[in-house]
């Protein structure tokens, strides 16, 4: 009773009670979160909060020791990451992993495997199918590179890539594979404040243009505050809070989690 | 070297090609170790041979090779599923030892196992560790066709099926199939971010191995008319992994490159004779083939010092031969369309 009265009321995403454990060290207690088509929200936290773990939830890289998933009215729980991904949610790695020996081109064709409609024997005997699809893909790879600025670089090994053009094909990847649900974890970091900015651009231009929902881990705090519609703030695997940015710039809990908590308070 | 030497040489320098193309989808392009390849050429070679004691129909002539390859390649396949299921939860070396535990057990049953002779050969058994020989063909079975021979797979037969393998494995290189392929061995979690059912890819790449392997043992088989379990040991695993890694992780041009390579160093080392060479003590001074498992191992050091990559890396084309590619895109890419919700 209670699972259809979620899914009428969250209908694009929404996670409830997840819990995960490594051994003795509960990662993730009790996290629920429900998400909007269309928005941007950010996942905040000291090091060692659990957010990262909280991605591997969502994308079934990990599974949940508790706790429930449902995504676009389908129960997502303990399904297997490649299920996943074809049901809609992409995400991208805090430390990139793109295929190093791979150029720049195939790194995007490989996000569109689950929309390839040929099998082993159209491609093996090259029938007309294979080729159709193949030239559809390449194309629509060909426009992702350019809208991300990495059309130079097209026949490039995806490892001899500068960092931040590496950031993007991670970003382009994740996008291509048409999802409608991106987790990106830590897209700024190591970037330069310019960079920054730009990629703050991005970010909101694939919202408006692909209507993706994006729900983004990040430090830079004024790329969170600029960004984000709305927060949430873990520590210890646990929300201590949830809300604008303009609110959680004052809420004592953050600020703690953050700076600490003053021994004894000023006279 | 006379070209009667030769031809037995680039007969078994194909079938060498055929097997390290087929490891080469699996340890190459999956990027999966494995060490028991033997396992299913012995397989695909012994149920070539078995169909040709039990089922040969000698008026097909040369088509018979067909229904044998084919029944190779079935079985070999069919036997990785088997190992296959339980064996790819295993990451690295540890896979690597279960193939080769496969392989040894397969090489141990066909050395124990004897099978009836048949209509070919009443009253005696096949099998064991003799093998099966299938020399000469006993006219009394089948009269008028006294002077058949099995010997189907002569030099341009097996050129044809590396061609065909190369081929078919090239046009699946470049394919989303590859591409997965290559996905897996370059980062197995952004595989499965990316909606690659791993583990089944993983499956289809071993029994893609398998099957090829299988075509390679069944052209053995008619090559040679004569098999016996000592032509599937580890050394042979290991000289096909070889050229593989010689040839270059994920090259098929590369896989048969090298299988040249390797395939006429020990014919090459039989005509440089180290008898004559006055200064070198007594013992040394053999034909340079004595040595060839020393040069081999000697090849294998210097490769992993020199070329980590082997000689083609995963390419094609080594560096110097590829056309560079242009930067510029091929045709103008209009602005994307918005993707619907």
């Amino acid at each position: 009773m209670k699972k259809e009265s979620i899914r009428k009321e969250f209908d694009f995403f929404f996670a409830e009670g997840l819990c995960k454990s490594f051994g003795g060290v509960q990662a993730v207690t009790d996290f629920s979160l429900e998400l909007a088509s269309r928005e941007i929200v950010g996942l905040i936290g000291p090091n060692g909060a659990g957010k990262t773990t909280v991605f591997n939830l969502i994308t079934g890289l990990d599974q949940p020791d508790a706790g429930e998933l449902y995504f676009r009215r389908a129960y997502i729980t303990r399904e297997p990451a490649h299920r996943i991904a074809r049901l809609g949610i992409a995400r991208t790695f805090q430390n990139i992993r793109l295929l190093g020996h791979l150029s720049t081109l195939d790194n995007i064709r490989v996000a569109y495997h689950s929309h390839i409609r040929y099998n082993l024997f159209h491609a093996a005997l090259r029938l007309p199918r294979y080729h159709r699809v193949e030239q559809d893909i390449t194309d629509k790879s060909m426009q992702f590179l350019k809208l991300f600025h990495l059309e130079r670089d097209v026949h490039t090994l995806a490892g001899a890539l500068p960092y931040g053009k590496r950031r993007r094909l991670e970003l382009a990847r994740a996008l291509a594979t048409g999802a409608s649900l991106l987790l990106l974890d830590e897209p700024g970091a190591g970037l330069n404040p310019a960079e920054t900015v730009e990629l703050t651009h991005l970010i909101r231009r694939l919202r408006d243009e692909f209507a993706v929902t994006i729900l983004l881990i990040e430090h830079d705090m004024k790329m969170v505050m600029s960004l984000c519609e709305r927060l949430v703030v873990l520590n210890f695997g646990r929300i201590i809070a949830t809300g604008t940015p303009a609110e959680l710039r004052t809420n004592e809990a953050v600020l703690a989690a953050y700076l600490g908590q003053p021994r004894t308070p000023p006279c | 070297m006379s070209w009667v030497e030769l031809q037995p040489v680039l007969c078994q320098v194909g079938i060498l090609a055929i097997l390290a193309l087929s490891l080469n989808v699996l340890c190459g392009l999956t990027g999966l170790l494995q060490l028991g390849h033997a396992g299913f050429y012995a397989i695909g070679a012994y149920t070539a041979g078995c169909y040709a004691i039990y089922a040969t129909v000698p008026a097909l002539g040369w088509c018979n090779l067909i229904p044998a390859a084919a029944a190779g390649m079935a079985a070999a396949a069919l036997c990785s599923l088997v190992i296959g299921l339980p064996c790819l939860r295993l990451a690295g070396d540890y896979l690597a030892i279960a193939t080769l535990g496969f392989a040894e057990i397969v090489r141990l049953i066909l050395t124990n196992a004897e099978l009836p002779g048949g209509r070919m050969f009443p009253g005696e058994t096949i099998g064991g560790p003799t093998g099966i020989a299938f020399t000469e063909f006993p006219g009394q079975v089948w009269p008028g066709q006294e002077h058949y021979s099995a010997e189907y797979a002569t030099l341009p037969v097996i050129w044809l099926g590396v061609g065909v393998t190369y081929l078919f494995l090239l046009n699946i290189k470049r394919s989303a199939i590859g591409r997965a392929f290559l996905c897996i061995r370059e980062d197995e979690i952004a595989a499965r971010t990316m909606g690659i059912n791993v583990p089944r890819y993983k499956l289809l790449a071993f029994l893609l191995s398998a099957a090829f392997a299988g075509l390679a043992g069944a052209l053995f088989f008619h090559q040679q008319l004569r098999i016996n379990p000592g032509n599937f040991n580890l050394l042979k695993s290991i000289e096909v992994l070889l050229i593989v890694v010689l040839g270059g992780m994920g090259s098929l041009t590369g896989a048969i490159c090298a299988a040249f390579l390797l395939g006429l160093l020990p014919c090459l080392l039989r005509h440089l004779d180290l008898s004559g060479v006055a200064f070198l003590p007594a013992i040394l001074q053999k034909p340079l083939s004595e040595y060839s498992m020393l040069l081999y191992a000697l090849l294998l050091i210097l490769l992993t010092r020199l070329l980590p990559n082997g000689v083609f890396a995963m390419h094609e084309l080594p560096t110097w031969l590829r056309p560079r590619p242009k930067t510029s895109p091929r045709r103008k890419a209009k602005a994307p369309e918005g993707r619907k919700p």
